[in-house]
């Protein structure tokens, strides 16, 4: 089925240069020390211009002196005339400490360099953090979290590799090859021009070449992500595709996306084969015009208008040359993938929190418990209303159950509570605070949050359970499990309460990570309750447990729960029936089945599959604790 | 390593690509190492010598030479290239074909993410090595060997200096990784730390609001970010020194080659061109060295992949299909435990002890008991996704008389349905999601079950009908959506046994109505086992097993077991009970039976 696959996203920057003059800032307060790395970059780029230099003179002057264009001046203070091999030894030591000197400065260059860069991805990295956590849910929806996993981590990296030493590397190449062109201008032109003749070339061979293997590669990359999207899709459901006989099916279908995938590496890397041989070939070709037309300048003119030595520092620089610009086509295709990779970072950065503390939020009183959801109107999106003029009240100690079908809008009614989503119109109050007046830390600090799909963070059972309450004794963290009938699992597992869990540590049932999640609000202790009812199924004992500790939980709390459970529904105070964002009737379980209207008929859809029941004569003991009192 | 040469069988195929790119690779090299020889004759001969033909054809040839050179190198990478995808093509092949056939024991212990690293990266890894690592390794070697050659036959004091450098160069690199590579596995490590507090926050997010834990949450970010941060500092520091010193070894061997070649040009030993070309010869030798350094890095990374690649190509499914298998002709559906003592790979106690029943053609055999109790092993061994073998094992699974290990898992699967209680929906439309186990299934076919499943409604309710996409880049399908396409796509079968777990989860009543209905309706004239989530379920079945601790403690009929099983009262008012409840009620009840 993967013929259907959209394309994965194309990295490529639509602003480089925005993106880029975004990144400066985070630079800008190791503006000295990038001052001092480009001093660094300066001297040693001299220290390896002079290398083919003091060849060429050693040459000349030392090893096989004949007309000499060299500076009579330095040949004369190295004791020229005199004592050849003493002047060539002079010459290479000279050489000897601009070697050093090289290896010097790159190794505090490099250093320099990285620890900046990796402040800069430090700052960066947290920025990222915070800014997503004060980001509002609604945002946060609409973004795959898989996404913003990349966004941190991958593209992070991206720009850390390009602008901590990649950054350095550009930044030699190019003083490198500005100064091998300007030695080779003043070494001797016309045998520099003469060279520099293949350069075009190189330039449109390379511009065409990157430009080419961008778009190749980027299709490999596009499809190595189908051939493991598809990979992960039929590993995940393995299962079903056993049980329905689809193997040889499959394994045809995944061919086809692998041969894609096979076909465009091909490509790409074909390319990329003929890319490094041609600016080889070229590069030999201007090795070749400078010995051709440098043979051609000793032997047709008298005196020599170039002498051997400078041929041969010619050839270094040459080789020198070409080098660079090969790295610097490789740099470029990186430097672009960080401008994307950059902006990707910058889109998130810049995306406003929509829930903010009002500037002059208080914190919350103590909360008695009294919410009041007052033609309460939302939506997520435009013209596409979730929750239409709702109101109502739920008085301290009450229990409101939320019922209707799925999509109806009580999830939703459920989180503006809590405030992840603020309201388009009409006002919600908890004690006569509207909760947009108050701190959201206040608000959610007394409110309780027990939710369908269980989260839990790594770290051992007492860490989740405190995660209620950061400050709470172990004591109080056994007391919470006890009441809610967590204490006896958790006795059971390896190391009890320090047992690890979450991803790296042991596995829990559904219904054992329910009881945590209930004992982590019970820790919490909230005047307010909001309960999303789970009915995964879980086993017997366990479903008992839950719903004993539940009775445990919404005891004297002020609760909204979304009710799944006839029970539940029969024991609140107050229940609503929602339909598309509406109230459409509340009242009481008896008074509602009086009514005759879509709680009756809900309720008779799941009662008349049941009328051949006989009603039992004796109820077990399980049925009556589990009955709720 | 053994397994790096297992890997290099997948160039079996590619063998005679191989031999041109080997080939090539020969000829490239050749042409390389002759082209410094050229220069030195046009320095000496050419210029010094005086000889203007000499300079102008020497020039030419050099240029001949490079140009033959890159011809051959580019056909070398472009063979590379084909050999290496090639490899990774089979290899990605075999693995899919593998994990598609491996049997649930193997799923149960496997981790997808695991998986799907080894077909991926890993295979990447080995290709990288088998296709281009090993050919560079070689071309390293031949271009030292040969620049070697010619330094030692043209001077062999000068070539004395490579002697001291190429073991030097080795053993700075040595020296370094050995410092470096404990270090890179710390920053993995706290780079994972670091992408498990984040991925945790994102999952986590409303919870994290909820308790209005933003700071804590925070403090632990930063200290794994800090973490991060101080071992990159320390890995960089190390390398900032590394390569450094390797390029200025190499830049000792050029000013030695200098100035002890120098000092025999004076001598008059050694010419200037020959002097030239020794320094371009000892650059060829050199550069092989660095490459070395990489390839060994690169290959104990490729032989660690290729092992866990090997790892799920060795792995052997439990089920097997025998050779002699027969096709399961078109069956009634009469399905037979005979004492069947099942446990799981691995693990100590078994799961089921000694379970013997028939279910006749057309009954509905409801399943009860805890979890653990052996309910989902008992409709996981009727198509086989395990087998009865291995320690510990006993009794047979018949359907229709063939026993289920003698005959093409294909046929025996077609001709069973199963609706899971979790539902995967695939990348792709409805329709092929209902068309799922029956690709070639025409429209008219797959509107039909889709009716009886009560999903035709609401999928006529989005825009694009039955080809809407669905899937993670698709629309997203509430459970009950999803569980009403699974119940289509198992009729589309038109099985003559059914499979169920009927669970509905966290669906709405209205909507667990209308897949009770679709349920029963699809259960009628096949053999069905359903693992009893509902009253009404139990109610309609012609034989309730009552499984606990592995064992049938009770079978029989409701009001039967009702009266003669304490175990069944107790599943029966607590595990269904939440169906039951309004009949518990005395008001409502008395409303309805009255």
């Amino acid at each position: 089925m993967s013929a259907h696959r959209r394309s994965a996203e194309v990295s490529k920057a639509r602003d480089p240069r925005g993106t880029l003059a975004r990144l400066f800032p985070y630079f800008a307060p190791f503006s000295r020390r990038l001052g001092l790395i480009c001093l660094l970059l300066l001297v040693g780029t001299l220290a390896e211009l002079a290398g083919p230099y003091l060849i060429g003179l050693a040459v000349d002057a030392f090893i096989s002196p004949g007309g000499s264009a060299r500076p009579v001046w330095l040949v004369a203070l190295l004791g020229a005339g005199g004592d050849r091999r003493l002047g060539l030894s002079l010459v290479m030591l000279m050489l000897a400490a601009s070697y050093l000197v090289i290896w010097a400065m790159n190794v505090v260059q490099f250093r320099l360099m990285v620890r900046v860069a990796q402040k800069v991805l430090l700052t960066m990295r947290t920025q990222i953090f915070e800014h997503i956590q004060a980001l509002s849910l609604s945002f946060l929806d609409a973004q795959e979290a898989g996404d913003l996993m990349s966004r941190l981590a991958n593209d992070t990296q991206v720009i850390n590799d390009m602008f901590g030493p990649g950054l350095m590397r550009i930044l030699r190449t190019m003083l490198g090859l500005v100064g091998i062109a300007i030695s080779m201008l003043v070494l001797n032109w016309r045998l520099a021009l003469a060279s520099y003749a293949i350069l075009p070339i190189i330039v449109l061979a390379t511009v065409v070449f990157s430009r080419r293997a961008r778009k190749a590669f980027r299709q490999t990359r596009k499809t190595i992500g189908d051939v493991s999207a598809e990979l992960q899709e039929n590993i995940a459901g393995v299962r079903e595709v056993q049980a329905f006989a689809r193997e040889a099916q499959n394994v045809m279908e995944f061919q086809v996306v692998n041969e894609r995938n096979r076909l465009a590496n091909v490509e790409a890397e074909t390319l990329m084969s003929a890319f490094m041989p041609l600016i080889d070939v070229l590069s030999a070709a201007a090795y070749a015009i400078v010995v051709g037309c440098g043979g051609y300048l000793i032997l047709n003119y008298d005196p020599p208008l170039v002498s051997v030595g400078v041929i041969v520092s010619l050839l270094a620089y040459v080789q020198r040359f070409y080098g660079p610009i090969r790295e610097l086509s490789q740099l470029y295709g990186q430097l672009q993938s960080a401008t994307a990779g950059a902006e990707r970072v910058f889109d998130l950065l810049g995306a406003e929190p929509a829930i903010l503390d009002a500037p002059n939020a208080l914190d919350l009183p103590t909360v008695k418990g009294r919410v009041e959801y007052d033609h309460v109107s939302f939506r997520y999106v435009e013209d596409e209303p979730v929750i239409q003029d709702v109101s109502f009240a739920i008085e301290p100690g009450q229990t409101v159950a939320l019922v209707g079908p799925t999509g109806a809008g009580k999830t939703t009614l459920a989180h503006l509570l809590v405030r992840f989503y603020d309201i388009d119109q009409g006002a919600l109050r908890v004690d006569g605070h509207d909760v947009r007046e108050v701190t959201r830390s206040s608000l959610r600090g007394q409110i309780g949050l027990v939710l369908q799909d269980t989260f839990l963070f790594s770290g051992t059972v007492a860490d989740t359970i405190r995660y209620g309450r950061l400050e709470a004794t172990d004591d109080q963290v056994v007391q919470a499990a006890k009441l809610a009938n967590a204490h006896q699992f958790i006795q059971r597992l390896p190391k009890a309460y320090e047992t690890e869990i979450g991803e790296r540590g042991a596995t829990l049932s559904h219904g054992n990570r329910q009881l945590l999640a209930i004992a982590r609000a019970i820790l919490k202790d909230p005047g307010i309750m909001v309960l999303d009812e789970a009915t995964s199924s879980v086993d017997t004992r366990t479903e008992l447990l839950i719903q004993r500790a539940l009775a445990q939980l919404l005891e004297g709390r002020s609760s909204l729960v979304i009710a799944h459970r006839l029970s539940t529904i029969r024991n609140a105070d107050q229940i609503l029936v929602i339909d598309e964002g509406r109230i459409v009737e509340r009242g009481t379980h008896e008074s509602l089945l009086a009514l005759g209207g879509v709680y009756h008929g809900l309720y008779m859809s799941q009662f008349r599959r049941q009328e051949r029941v006989e009603p039992e004569p004796e109820p077990s003991a399980s049925v009556q604790a589990s009955g709720n009192s | 390593m053994k397994h790096l040469f297992r890997a290099m069988r997948f160039l079996k195929e590619y063998w005679l690509l191989a031999v041109g790119m080997f080939g090539s690779l020969l000829i490239a090299t050749a042409s390389m190492l002759v082209i410094p020889r050229m220069s030195q004759y046009v320095i000496d001969e050419g210029i010094i010598g005086r000889d203007a033909s000499k300079v102008l054809w020497m020039s030419l040839a050099m240029v001949g030479f490079a140009g033959s050179r890159a011809l051959f190198q580019f056909a070398q990478g472009a063979l590379a290239a084909r050999v290496a995808e090639g490899v990774a093509y089979d290899m990605r092949n075999a693995l899919y074909a593998k994990i598609q056939s491996l049997s649930f024991s193997y799923h149960d212990r496997a981790q997808t993410g695991q998986l799907l690293t080894r077909a991926t990266s890993d295979v990447d890894r080995v290709q990288r090595f088998v296709g281009r690592g090993a050919i560079n390794l070689l071309s390293a070697l031949l271009m030292m060997g040969g620049s070697l050659a010619v330094l030692f036959t043209a001077n062999w004091r000068l070539a004395l200096i490579m002697v001291v450098i190429i073991p030097l160069t080795l053993a700075t690199f040595g020296f370094f990784a050995r410092k470096a590579m404990p270090l890179f596995k710390t920053v993995q490590e706290c780079l994972g730390n670091l992408n498990t507090v984040l991925q945790e926050n994102l999952a986590g997010v409303r919870v994290v609001k909820a308790f209005a834990r933003e700071p804590y949450e925070s403090s632990r970010y930063e200290a794994a970010n800090r973490a991060f941060y101080d071992v990159s500092i320390e890995v960089n520091n190390i390398m900032s020194l590394a390569f450094p010193t390797v390029f200025g070894i190499s830049n000792a061997a050029i000013l030695s080659v200098y100035w002890i070649g120098g000092m025999q040009a004076i001598g008059g030993i050694l010419t200037v061109g020959q002097l030239v070309a020794f320094a371009n010869y000892f650059m060829m030798a050199f550069f092989p060295v660095l490459m070395l350094g990489m390839i060994v890095a690169m290959l104990s990374n490729a032989a660690a992949s290729a092992e866990r690649v090997f790892d799920i190509l060795d792995a052997r499914s439990q089920v097997v299909e025998k050779p002699d298998a027969v096709p399961l002709p078109p069956i009634e559906g009469r399905v037979v435990f005979e004492n069947v003592t099942f446990r799981y790979y691995g693990s100590g106690d078994p799961v089921l002890r000694g379970v013997s029943f028939v279910a006749e053609p057309g009954q509905t055999v409801a399943l009860l008991g805890g979890t653990g109790s052996g309910k989902s092993t008992i409709i996981n061994l009727i198509p086989r996704f395990y087998d009865i073998s291995g320690d510990g094992c006993e009794g047979r699974v018949t359907v229709d008389g063939y026993d289920v290990r003698d005959v093409k898992l294909d046929s025996l699967r077609a001709q069973t349905g199963i609706v899971l209680q979790e539902t995967t929906l695939f990348e792709g439309t409805i329709r092929e999601n209902i068309a799922f186990g029956r690709p070639e299934a025409a429209l008219e076919e797959i509107i039909g079950v889709a009716k009886a499943a009560e999903a035709h409604d609401f999928i006529m309710s989005f825009a694009e009908g039955y080809e809407t996409h669905v899937g993670e880049r698709g629309v997203t399908l509430s459970g009950g959506q999803k569980q009403r396409i699974a119940i289509a796509r198992a009729l589309l079968h038109d099985p003559k046994i059914l499979i169920l777990d009927d669970a509905t989860s966290s669906v709405d009543l209205v909507t667990d109505y209308r897949i009770h209905q679709a349920l029963s309706r699809l259960m009628k004239g096949r053999t069905s086992f359903v693992i009893a989530q509902r009253v009404a379920t139990v109610l309609n079945a012609d034989q309730i097993l009552v499984l606990d601790n592995g064992g049938i403690v009770a079978r029989g009929l409701h009001e039967e077991l009702l009266a003669s099983s304490e175990i069944y009262a107790e599943i029966y008012s607590s595990q269904l009970e939440d169906d039951a409840k309004p009949s518990f009620d005395p008001t409502a009840v008395a409303g309805v039976t009255a």
